[in-house]
């Protein structure tokens, strides 16, 4: 007979067989790191650059540089590149965050070759032309415009004003933003942001030493530039502000603070806060917010690192009627985690939960090259993941309690909401009791 | 290559099981036959709505998300016109806790009242956020009935509209339950470092009892391919102007499947497709312009979409995509042209088989088509595509009826 009541024993995940993060060799100085699987058919390279949005001097520029990478290279007009990516089933993608910028290929091994030219000469020599140029500014400006219409978008540009206004992390753009970009101000970003020097070389899947003479043969060195990120802090403006929307069904909500970073000694336990409150589908918000009461289709929470600077976000899509009652719910929640231990069951849920996630990056070559990438880019040590894995399982109910009273005062948070008409003075609302 | 057997339990569950030594994680993939489908016009978006309470616990386990986060792992699941998809995926050492869940769901599911009245109230709001409140959101709402006058892919799989999902009743529930979620309606695959026989014991264990039950047959015909065009505009507080033309195709199994996806990628499918390089690239007409296929198991679409330039016109939009149809219809396409797609495929195909869960949903929705085996064999069928044919099936489309639906800017 099968007893169908009671749950099969669990085991815990006691360690994880982290890949080395030494580099296996390096590009005149630029280090490559490396993780081979000759099961796997395909192979990418992903070359990071300090060339991050935080980085640039006039909105866009950044993702207008990484975009216009592809319009046209080296002996290739925008035209053949696509055509030749194209042809050999290559994806070639950039991609730009707050601190870095990504280049990277990926293709059936057997195919390196014969596309290895195009990305050498997208990543070493791109020529910015400017029929492409305006082009890609009418197309960016049109799909920005689309995009101003989604609450989540507004409710976004809304709190990186608030909670990164005073800082260079600060996302303020506008479709007419567009016109004030230059050639001249592309080439003047690509040069000083995109050298190879200030680099870092990801490479995975099958045949990564061919990716890597490859890289030899066709990277030329150029001029060293020693580019480094400059710290800088955001300095948040606290309380919660509001966009309207007109006749938008839902709004978006957006809340931020300011989080420990992965070196502190109690990030372990700020992460789980994190996890309990928001992290996952069983956390607290989700349970109340949509198992509960249905005002959404999702709610969650994330931890963020920067350079040298870490925050928490909770965000959601509420429909527009329930926007206050959701406010009251999520300082409700915060609120029993500063005052109410958390019970070992769900502890010990989340510790499991979160060492399951740890275990995920080992799911294959390039979830392991992602988890390489990260630790290299964050400088995490090559004992990182074991330790933060040992400091979950040791977190007690008092130090989640202890983090929430230190870390999370619903007061602290900054915050912005973008959706239908909604006048009332939000932040003397919650902070009322 | 995803090597795999296969078995069959005497209630009629198909199992499949993958050996992946890369992973530490296992995924367990349960895939039922009964998607948007299967509804009657009545009660629409009811596959999908069900798909939500099967998270609401079952008949022995009163929660279904906690014990399996409990064991390190995540799950979710998909529902499309034609089939409902669960997956889990977990540290293989507690695969059991995933049987335990996932066989007591299958047996009986505990309906609770509860249950219903949240979901119903998440998937409403799922309907303002994916649909409703999105820019262009009702695209499919309304596209789909102007292509479809027969079959049931009329309806999008979150249902025709808001009161369907308001009028659900937990009589329906049931019902819907008893017919579809059945071993025999069910493909269980397995993906990880797990070793085949004692997995196949394990699944013995847990879902061997669980009784068989007779999937109701639904003779649904096939969507008549007629020569009726539609056009229709929808005005609405929209950025920019869009233009999507759609066309019936064969249906999965034909061997015309191929031709019609190979000349969508040929048509529209990145930057250096036809469609793409002349009138995104070079006129600008369009800033964005692909084309692509729905991949169902009936008659699907072939679809165009673009959104359309400053000052674009509708009418000079459609014009030109239609030039460049007839273009390919009187010509074929070049052996460069053509390897260039039939290349795309075999990456794609590479890229889809990176991660144990992919591994699996492929196995899976492949065996729900006719054999799992096809999950290695299917570009074959691709391979063996001549250009003279993307220009034949080309050219069917200029003797079909297009359903066009344009978005139009309000003027402010």
């Amino acid at each position: 007979m099968i007893s169908r009541t009671v749950a099969p024993p669990v085991k815990k995940v006691i360690t994880l067989n982290i890949p080395p993060v030494e580099a296996v060799d390096h590009l005149y100085s630029t280090p490559i790191f490396a993780i081979g699987d000759e099961s796997e058919e395909l192979v990418k390279i992903e070359i990071t650059f300090p060339a991050g949005t935080g980085e640039e001097k006039k909105s866009l520029l950044a993702s207008a540089v990484a975009a216009m990478l592809t319009e046209g290279a080296g002996k290739y007009t925008a035209n053949q590149i696509s055509e030749l990516k194209d042809f050999y089933g290559a994806k070639i993608q950039t991609g730009v965050g707050k601190d870095n910028a990504t280049v990277s290929v990926l293709c059936l091994s057997s195919k390196l070759r014969d596309i290895f030219p195009v990305f050498a000469a997208i990543v070493q020599s791109p020529k910015f032309p400017e029929t492409e140029f305006e082009a890609y500014k009418e197309r960016a400006r049109a799909s920005l415009k689309v995009n101003l219409d989604r609450v989540e978008l507004q409710a976004r540009l809304l709190f990186s004003e608030r909670f990164f206004g005073y800082s260079k992390y600060a996302e303020n753009y506008a479709p007419d933003h567009f016109d004030q970009l230059s050639l001249q101000d592309l080439n003047d970003f690509y040069q000083s942001n995109y050298a190879l020097a200030d680099a870092k070389i990801f490479v995975s899947g099958k045949g990564v030493n061919d990716a890597i003479l490859l890289l030899k043969e066709y990277f030329a060195d150029r001029e060293k530039s020693f580019f480094e990120i400059t710290s800088e802090n955001p300095n948040p403006v606290g309380g919660i502000g509001f966009r309207p929307k007109e006749n938008a069904l839902q709004s978006a909500i957006r809340l931020g603070i300011e989080s420990l970073s992965r070196n502190a000694k109690e990030y372990p336990a700020f992460s789980l806060t994190n996890t309990i409150l928001g992290g996952y589908f069983g956390s607290r918000l989700m349970q109340n917010i949509r198992e509960d009461k249905g005002y959404t289709y999702g709610i969650g929470t994330s931890i963020n690192h920067l350079k040298d600077y870490s925050y928490l976000i909770a965000s959601t899509q509420v429909g527009a009627e329930h926007t206050r009652a959701t406010l009251r719910e999520i300082k409700r929640e915060i609120s029993k985690l500063q005052n109410e231990p958390v019970g070992n069951e769900e502890l010990e849920l989340v510790q499991n939960y979160v060492a399951g996630l740890l275990l995920r990056n080992m799911d294959g070559t390039f979830n392991q090259a992602a988890l390489i990438k990260t630790m290299v880019m964050n400088g995490l040590s090559g004992d990182y993941y074991n330790r933060f894995l040992n400091g979950i399982y040791s977190v007690t109910p008092d130090q989640i309690m202890d983090i929430a009273q230190k870390h999370l005062g619903f007061e602290k948070f900054t915050g912005a909401i973008a959706g239908p008409g909604y006048d009332d003075n939000v932040d003397q609302f919650l902070s009322s009791k | 290559m995803i090597d795999f057997e296969k078995f069959t339990l005497d209630n009629g569950l198909r199992v499949l099981i993958h050996r992946d030594k890369n992973t530490p994680i296992v995924s367990v993939n349960t895939l039922y036959k009964v998607g948007a489908r299967d509804e009657s016009p009545e009660k629409t978006g009811f596959a999908h709505l069900f798909e939500h309470l099967m998270f609401s616990g079952s008949k022995n386990v009163p929660d279904f998300d906690m014990p399996i986060q409990k064991a390190g792992g995540q799950n979710n699941a998909f529902t499309n016109n034609d089939f409902t998809n669960y997956y889990i995926t977990l540290p293989k050492e507690n695969i059991e806790t995933a049987f335990w869940l996932e066989s007591d769901r299958m047996l009986d599911l505990g309906f609770s009242e509860n249950g219903l009245e949240v979901q119903r109230k998440v998937v409403i709001e799922e309907f303002g956020q994916r649909y409703l409140n999105q820019p262009y959101g009702e695209l499919w709402l309304e596209l789909r009935p102007m292509a479809y006058k027969v079959h049931p892919y009329q309806w999008a799989t979150i249902g025709k509209s808001v009161k369907h999902i308001e009028d659900a009743t937990m009589e329906d529930v049931k019902t819907f339950y008893q017919d579809y979620y059945s071993p025999s309606n069910a493909i269980l695959t397995i993906s990880g470092d797990v070793e085949v026989d004692h997995v196949l014991d394990r699944i013995a264990h847990w879902y061997g009892d669980i009784p068989p039950s007779k999937r109701p047959v639904l003779n649904l015909d096939q969507e008549p391919i007629t020569i009726e065009a539609e056009t229709k505009t929808l005005e609405r507080d929209v950025a920019q102007n869009a233009l999507h033309l759609a066309w019936i195709m064969c249906e999965r199994s034909h061997p015309d499947y191929f031709k019609f996806d190979l000349l969508s990628d040929i048509l529209g499918n990145g930057k250096s497709s036809r469609l793409h390089r002349n009138l995104v690239t070079e006129s600008r007409l369009f800033t964005q312009l692909s084309a692509y296929i729905t991949g169902s198991i009936d008659r699907g679409l072939i679809v165009i979409s673009g959104m359309l330039s400053e000052g674009v016109d509708h009418d000079l939009g459609r014009a030109k995509i239609m030039s460049i149809i007839k273009d390919l219809a009187s010509q074929p396409p070049s052996e460069r042209e053509v390897e260039k797609v039939k290349n795309k495929v075999l990456s794609q195909k590479a890229i889809a088989e990176t991660g144990s869960l992919y591994k699996a949903m492929n196995l899976s929705y492949f065996e729900m088509l006719g054999d799992a085996n096809d999950a290695n064999h299917f570009q074959d069928e691709y391979l063996k595509v001549r250009g003279f044919e993307i220009q034949n099936v080309a050219g069917q489309l200029l003797t079909r009826g297009v359903k066009e639906l344009r978005y139009k800017k309000n003027d402010q």
